[in-house]
């Protein structure tokens, strides 16, 4: 099973397994992981799970499209280049390994 | 199987319209019933599937095939010709519940930052004040209509204030409110009901687009400058920014209405709850989620299916009316352990109250925040709270689920 590692923004590190085909933002929620809120649960509609992908990890997920740019634009911590949202990038083994980053607050 | 093919004297058939239905002791057991045995059902009694597991209602918020949008008109065209309602069909097209795709989505992404948390705490003085002063009330009183003199209020004064509206409005603003929640109800569907709703609808207007000239010359520190400032730079259009407004004035005035007095009596039916609460005011927005996941104000959502959908082995067939029993959800032994008990200590952050989903209520922060800051001002302020036998009444609308009077003694 690919693992993720999820860093908080006071740099408590948390690597767990995920199912391939699970969201990012699921990955954090399913496992108790601090920093990823989704008050919308995963439908593109309240950037509450923002994450900074891991520059070497960039290449590698998939695009940003449309509507997830659109919602880029609401997150409440700074957008960067690497900002995307959790619930838009799924899990796979051509990921097993990725990093990111929570911002200090999604509110 | 479909929908024709179901039994239409099933046991289970539970009419959600009919207000006495709506109380407690009524609505949980058959919705319980219905979620147990049947959780995708058919009701011949509302001509609509109804679906009650949490699980399926998470996936239902999150797949465009259950369409808002294609219930906009409610039927209306049945009740009336449409170019004498040219108000409500204009607008209530551009309300956020009845849109979907990449329009609301970006009507949603103008709207998500005024209403953000960093935005609402601004207002955190301004609501103490209003709930210190409701208190006032209250306490000079004794006995209170806790609905209309002290729940409406509450909203009211709020949404009025972050608004930047006059307090001289809020009567036309419950009447319009009142009359507007009734044109999107189908079973007070009406003629009568339609053409009431298209003038209050006009009323609102004039006054929403008088307000926005005066702060087009003067800005103020207040939500409808923020909506000017939407409009001038394109990031709404007038016609969205009116019919947002609209929403923002019903929405943020019945539901959380309803949503303190259904707290408040759950709180005082169950006394180690409220001795719990009291215990720990500094956490009374923690509670939020329990008391709303327990009361079920937000109670039922519709959509219509926009191909078929096969689930759970029934098939919605395209163009089904469908209800999303929160209510039923909110209450699934799968999601929530002990679900029929109110237990504040309990996590209740997947309630579903808010529609978590593409259409997640914007104000649900500010409802939450809210309701958290009165609740810790009332229970400060009073360590007896009395509701008196009497008869209550439904509000008769089974989206946002409510009672019309009820008398509450405080000391």
């Amino acid at each position: 099973m690919p693992k993720v590692t999820y860093i908080e923004s006071d740099q408590t590190e948390h690597v767990v397994d995920v199912n391939s085909g699970t969201s990012v933002m699921l990955g954090a929620v399913e496992n108790g992981i601090p920093g990823i809120d989704a008050d919308c649960g995963g439908a593109l509609a309240c950037a509450t799970c923002h994450i900074y992908v891991d520059d070497k990890w960039l290449d590698r997920v998939p695009e940003t499209d449309i509507m997830e740019d659109l919602m880029l634009d609401c997150v409440a911590a700074a957008r960067n280049l690497n900002s995307r949202l959790s619930c838009q990038i799924d899990v796979s083994n051509e990921l097993d390994g990725l990093v990111v980053r929570m911002p200090e607050s999604q509110h | 199987m479909t929908s024709n093919e179901l039994n239409a004297t099933n046991p289970l058939d539970y009419n959600l319209g009919i207000p006495e239905n709506q109380a407690d002791e009524y609505m949980f057991p058959a919705l319980n019933a219905i979620r147990d045995n049947d959780p995708v059902f058919w009701s011949e009694a509302n001509h609509s599937w109804i679906l009650t597991k949490h699980s399926h209602i998470v996936e239902a918020f999150r797949d465009r095939r259950f369409s808002s949008a294609g219930s906009f008109l409610f039927g209306m065209e049945h009740h009336v010709d449409l170019n004498d309602i040219p108000n409500l069909v204009k607008y209530s097209r551009n309300w956020l519940i009845n849109m979907d795709g990449k329009d609301h989505i970006s009507i949603r992404k103008a709207l998500m930052p005024v209403f953000s948390k960093a935005s609402i705490d601004k207002y955190i003085p301004l609501i103490e004040e209003i709930a210190n002063e409701l208190v006032n009330e209250i306490a000079s009183k004794g006995t209170v209509d806790y609905i209309m003199d002290v729940a409406y209020q509450l909203p009211a004064r709020v949404i009025t204030a972050i608004l930047g509206l006059e307090r001289k409005h809020l009567d036309d603003i419950k009447r319009w409110s009142d009359i507007l929640v009734l044109t999107i109800l189908p079973q007070h569907l009406s003629r009568e009901n339609l053409i009431i709703g298209e003038r209050a609808m006009a009323e609102m207007n004039e006054l929403l687009l008088s307000e926005m000239d005066a702060r087009r010359t003067q800005p103020r520190e207040d939500l409808l400058t923020e909506f000017v400032r939407l409009v001038d730079t394109d990031a709404l259009s007038l016609d969205e920014a009116l019919a947002t407004l609209q929403i923002v004035l019903v929405a943020g005035h019945d539901t959380t209405a309803n949503s303190n007095v259904l707290a408040l009596q759950a709180l005082i039916k169950h006394p180690e709850q409220m001795a719990y609460f009291r215990a720990n005011l500094d956490r009374a927005i923690d509670f939020m989620p329990e008391l709303m996941r327990y009361t079920a104000m937000s109670a039922t959502q519709f959509r219509i299916a926009l191909e078929d959908i096969e689930l759970d082995g029934k098939t919605i067939k395209k163009g089904d009316f469908i209800l999303l029993s929160l209510a039923a959800a909110n209450r699934d032994p799968s999601k929530f352990e002990a679900a029929d008990k109110l237990d504040l200590t309990r996590d209740a952050s997947a309630h579903l109250t808010f529609a978590p989903g593409f259409h997640l209520c914007l104000g649900h922060y500010l409802a939450r925040l809210e309701l958290s800051i009165y609740f810790k001002k009332l229970l400060t302020s009073f360590d007896n709270i009395i509701i008196p036998e009497q008869k209550t009444e439904q509000n008769g609308n089974f989206v946002f689920r409510g009672i019309k009077h009820l008398r509450v003694t405080f000391s």
